[in-house]
């Protein structure tokens, strides 16, 4: 009946109790999802919250290719004995 | 100067803050060869960490490729099954054989507790210790637990398995995800 295997996928292995943390993180994206599935999300919500996430997402992208950048030089330190 | 750039970029706001947090700054850009020093320790340290772990695989033994993992002697396949169905007002634990053969159900409700209080961290974690004591009793050891749903019990449950005496050795999660299928209930307005 069931197409795939079972216990293999969405799986973690624990290593003397204490990954729990671990598999909390790998579950973190999929948790999300299911909350927003409990209740309806109209479409005209839906693509506001996409839009709204998108822009901080689109700033930290490009501020961390920034500082990538920027860190490929040695410079002095412009804040030195502070 | 990966710590560096870690460091920055995770918080931006440090090229703004630098006189507050002046202390990390000043050594960052003062001591460059300390830090390159610091920073190949730190790998040797790494990599003599990553070769004692390398040993342990997040990934389950998947039942086709062998494996030399043995707990009790038992393989991956052979080890019961604990299924928690943690809802939003209840949670429920059934140890279930590898071949699928009941052996021990605990449920808040068996516990005790009522209503309201059911959907709790707390009457998940005595219905884990409930369901172990029950387990243990007829001889289980490990047990791989499978965690449907997203509600309060869903930690307190795995941790009162093993506060109960059993050892988890991998945990699923296999709460059903629709790909789009039934409309759930209306969104709350609170």
């Amino acid at each position: 009946m069931a197409k795939h295997l079972k216990l293999i996928a969405r799986t973690v292995m624990v290593q003397e109790g204490n990954v729990e943390g671990a598999y909390r993180t790998l579950n973190r994206i999929l948790i999300d999802d299911i909350k927003r599935r409990r209740y309806y999300e109209k479409p005209c919500h839906k693509r506001q919250r996409e839009s709204y996430e998108t822009c901080p997402r689109i700033y930290n992208m490009e501020m961390a290719h920034k500082i990538n950048f920027l860190m490929q030089k040695n410079r002095a330190d412009p804040w030195q004995g502070c | 100067m990966q710590v560096v750039r870690r460091a920055g970029s995770r918080l931006c706001r440090s090229w703004v803050c630098a006189p507050i947090t002046g202390v990390p700054a000043v050594t960052i850009h003062t001591d460059v060869q300390q830090l390159q020093e610091e920073a190949v320790k730190k790998e040797v340290e790494e990599k003599a960490a990553s070769l004692s772990r390398s040993n342990f695989s997040i990934y389950p033994p998947i039942p086709g490729q062998e494996s030399s993992l043995r707990w009790a002697g038992k393989k991956f396949e052979e080890i019961p099954i604990a299924h928690i169905k943690a809802s939003y007002n209840n949670t429920q634990i059934q140890v279930v054989s590898a071949t699928h053969q009941p052996l021990a159900r605990a449920s808040c409700g068996t516990e005790g507790f009522r209503n309201a209080k059911k959907g709790t961290g707390v009457a998940a974690q005595t219905t884990g210790i409930a369901a172990a004591a029950k387990a243990t009793g007829k001889g289980v050891t490990h047990i791989r637990v499978v965690v449907k749903g997203l509600g309060p019990g869903r930690l307190a449950a795995i941790k009162g398995l093993t506060m109960g005496g059993l050892e988890v050795i991998s945990i699923t999660d296999n709460t059903p995800i629709p790909h789009n299928g039934c409309r759930p209930r209306k969104a709350r307005r609170l």
